[in-house]
């Protein structure tokens, strides 16, 4: 068949030497990243990406989505062990996971998860070779009108799932758009919002934001909780030895949530704006509602734990292909990723896999790749990582204040972009704070000119009506998605509601 | 309270924001959707869902607990992050990023002093050379250039 063709090309393309070493230090460093609570894969691949200008576009993402990778299994290493969860995917693996380990059990838990994600990442990786070409003809079709729609879905998927107040979401995503339209007005070449400086000209640009935004309100965030005045405790996860590895009802056990976590992840991540943190919690209540023994749930139940591991996994493939053939991301992290491909001059879209097969099928056969270092790496690894978690917040902020000031800067040597990344720190405290939606407003900074683009085209092709957005069949179809995720929760709500009310 | 302020920050924002959108055409000669379409539509927009938020946000009880004894070294960093940044081009990169780690370091981690000054030095001295040196990006040289002419 021929996309497995592109696979293997995409295998020979991370096969070469110089790539195989950026995933290697990109799933080390996304480990890193990933175990320290606070920052998560979207604050690292932001932070790291000015380090990447210097590469090949081709080793550069092969890198960011390590760290990715990397630091989602990083996240798993703390939830499991200390209980803090260092990626918001992993949230839902504290839930069992941190009982395992009080148990004693931390050891066969971490393998399990090793394990579970390279299971998921290569039925992951199955699914998207099939589904992308087909995904990426679908793509062609549509119009401006359907992407401007498909956006839409993406930021409202993400503000209604993420749960929170939905105005504080909608506000976060708003005032995404408002940041996009600072420049040039890309239909009439007139300035906006520039106030005449000239590093405003070109916009502004998501790096500082995302870096202030996931990096510096994070620390501010992690300080405001008083983690700079905790002590972190000493724990041990025995290196070798049988406490290390699953016994044979572990692996029985595991067996169905791996598969399930898969296929509903990957499925949960093909939809823009639901990512692995979704899909982790959904695998969760699935695993639970199905159990036969829900109440080891919360106990320390390992299909509590590989399920959402696995799905998380499966979510992060999956979401590369709204990412790759439509260019809508679904997460912070692959909204990061969006603006990367953009600033190198590459246009994801259904092109994107003919133009550049270079760069899509190496990005995919890299991804794997990276499960497969990853499994390698944690199960040898997992003591040593552990203790980077160690690392008092009190000598970390600094460290990664600096780190996030001179990487911004180092972007265009503009200091004018390292206050946007420091006011943005400050803001992205206080949305920490108060449950908005940073991510919602990063992937409204990356997609508002699409979003402004198509919806000007979309005008001008109905004349100046909103016709075309229920004339055409596919803008009607997303016009009722749209319309069904507005609803749910209101009737939910509603639901809810009245049945407490019949309950009095 | 402090929520309400946040949304009310959003609110005078998107004011602003939509205050300078109505000057912008419309429509541009050629007849084309002009520059002033998409954000008119997203600052009303704002403008009512941020209002919405600070009415909301004054009626309804907080039901997450914000509060926290550290309010004054979020500050403080913040300050110091501020000094930083703008010392940046004045004292050059190295020299900033070294009395900024010391600065923070001693404000955080008081008892590690030792630690903290070599930290201090170390860190700012590889992320130099890992900046300037191996990615050739330039960075601030300041007060480092009087010496090195």
């Amino acid at each position: 068949m021929d996309v497995f063709a592109d696979l293997i090309y995409g295998f020979s393309v991370a096969l070469s030497p110089v790539n195989l070493l950026y995933l290697a230090i990109g799933v080390l460093v996304g480990m890193v990243v990933g175990v320290m609570p606070g920052l998560g894969a979207s604050a690292g691949i932001a932070i790291l990406l000015p380090l990447t200008f210097s590469m090949d576009p081709t080793s550069a993402i092969v890198m960011l989505a390590a760290i990715y990778y990397g630091a989602m299994f990083g996240g798993t290493i703390t939830s499991v062990l200390i209980n803090t969860p260092g990626e918001s995917s992993t949230v839902a693996s504290t839930f069992d996971g941190y009982p395992l380990a009080q148990q004693g059990r931390a050891g066969p838990a971490l393998v399990l998860c090793a394990v579970g994600s390279f299971v998921a990442g290569t039925i992951g990786l199955i699914l998207l070779t099939v589904l992308a070409p087909a995904f990426a003809r679908l793509a062609q079709s549509f119009g401006p009108s359907e992407t401007f729609l498909v956006v839409m879905i993406g930021l409202l998927t993400l503000v209604v799932i993420a749960g929170g107040k939905w105005r504080y979401g909608v506000i976060s995503a708003l005032f995404g758009f408002t940041l996009a339209t600072v420049g040039v007005d890309l239909g009439s070449g007139d300035q906006r919002y520039t106030f005449g400086s000239p590093e405003l000209i070109t916009g502004i640009n998501f790096i500082p934001v995302a870096i202030g935004l996931f990096g510096i309100g994070e620390l501010l965030y992690t300080l405001h909780q008083g983690e700079h005045t905790e002590e972190r405790g000493l724990f041990r996860v025995s290196g070798r030895g049988p406490e290390l590895w699953p016994k044979r009802e572990d692996w029985s056990e595991s067996g169905g949530p791996m598969a399930r976590g898969s296929l509903l992840g990957f499925v949960v991540g093909t939809i823009p704006g639901a990512g692995a943190t979704v899909a982790s919690l959904m695998s969760y209540s699935l695993e639970k509602t199905i159990s036969q023994t829900p109440e080891r749930f919360g106990k320390g139940a390992l299909p509590g734990l590989v399920g959402p591991e696995s799905s998380n996994n499966a979510a992060s493939t999956g979401s590369m292909v709204p990412l790759l053939t439509l260019g809508i991301p679904g997460s912070a992290s692959t909204a990061v990723l969006l603006g990367a491909f953009l600033l190198w001059g590459l246009q994801p879209g259904p092109l994107l896999m003919t133009q550049n097969p270079e760069f899509a099928w190496g990005l995919i056969g890299s991804m794997y790749l990276g499960n497969v270092m990853l499994v390698v790496l944690n199960v040898f690894a997992i003591p040593l990582f552990a203790n980077i978690a160690r690392i008092p917040a009190r000598i970390m902020v600094p460290i990664v204040i600096v780190l996030c000031t001179i990487g911004t800067f180092s972007v265009n040597g503009s200091i004018v972009e390292t206050w946007i990344m420091l006011g943005c720190g400050v803001i992205g405290f206080f949305m920490k704070l108060y449950g908005y939606s940073p991510a919602a407003t990063v992937i409204a900074l990356v997609l508002g000119p699409l979003a402004e683009e198509t919806l000007r085209q979309s005008l001008i092709i109905s004349g100046g009506g909103l016709s075309i957005f229920y004339t055409r069949s596919m803008s009607l179809l997303l016009l009722i998605i749209i319309g069904l995720l507005i609803a749910a929760p209101l009737a939910l709500s509603l639901y809810r509601r009245r049945s407490t009310r019949e309950d009095r | 309270m402090a929520r309400a302020a946040f949304s009310g920050a959003f609110l005078a924002f998107a004011l602003a924001y939509t205050l300078l959108a109505f000057g912008l055409p419309m429509m541009i000669e050629s007849g084309q959707i002009g520059p002033g379409f998409f954000p008119r539509i997203l600052g009303t927009m704002l403008v009512v869902v941020s209002l919405y938020s600070v009415i909301r946000d004054i009626r309804e009880p907080a039901d997450e607990d914000t509060s926290s004894d550290h309010w004054g070294t979020v500050g403080l960093v913040t300050v110091i992050t501020i000094a930083f940044i703008a010392m940046l081009s004045i004292l050059g990169a190295l020299v900033a990023m070294v009395l900024f780690m010391f600065v923070t370091l001693y404000v955080l981690n008081r008892q590690g002093m030792i630690a903290n000054v070599v930290l201090s030095v170390l860190l700012p001295v590889s992320l130099y050379l890992l900046f300037d040196v191996w990615l050739n990006t330039t960075l601030p040289r300041g007060i480092l250039a009087l010496f090195s002419g």
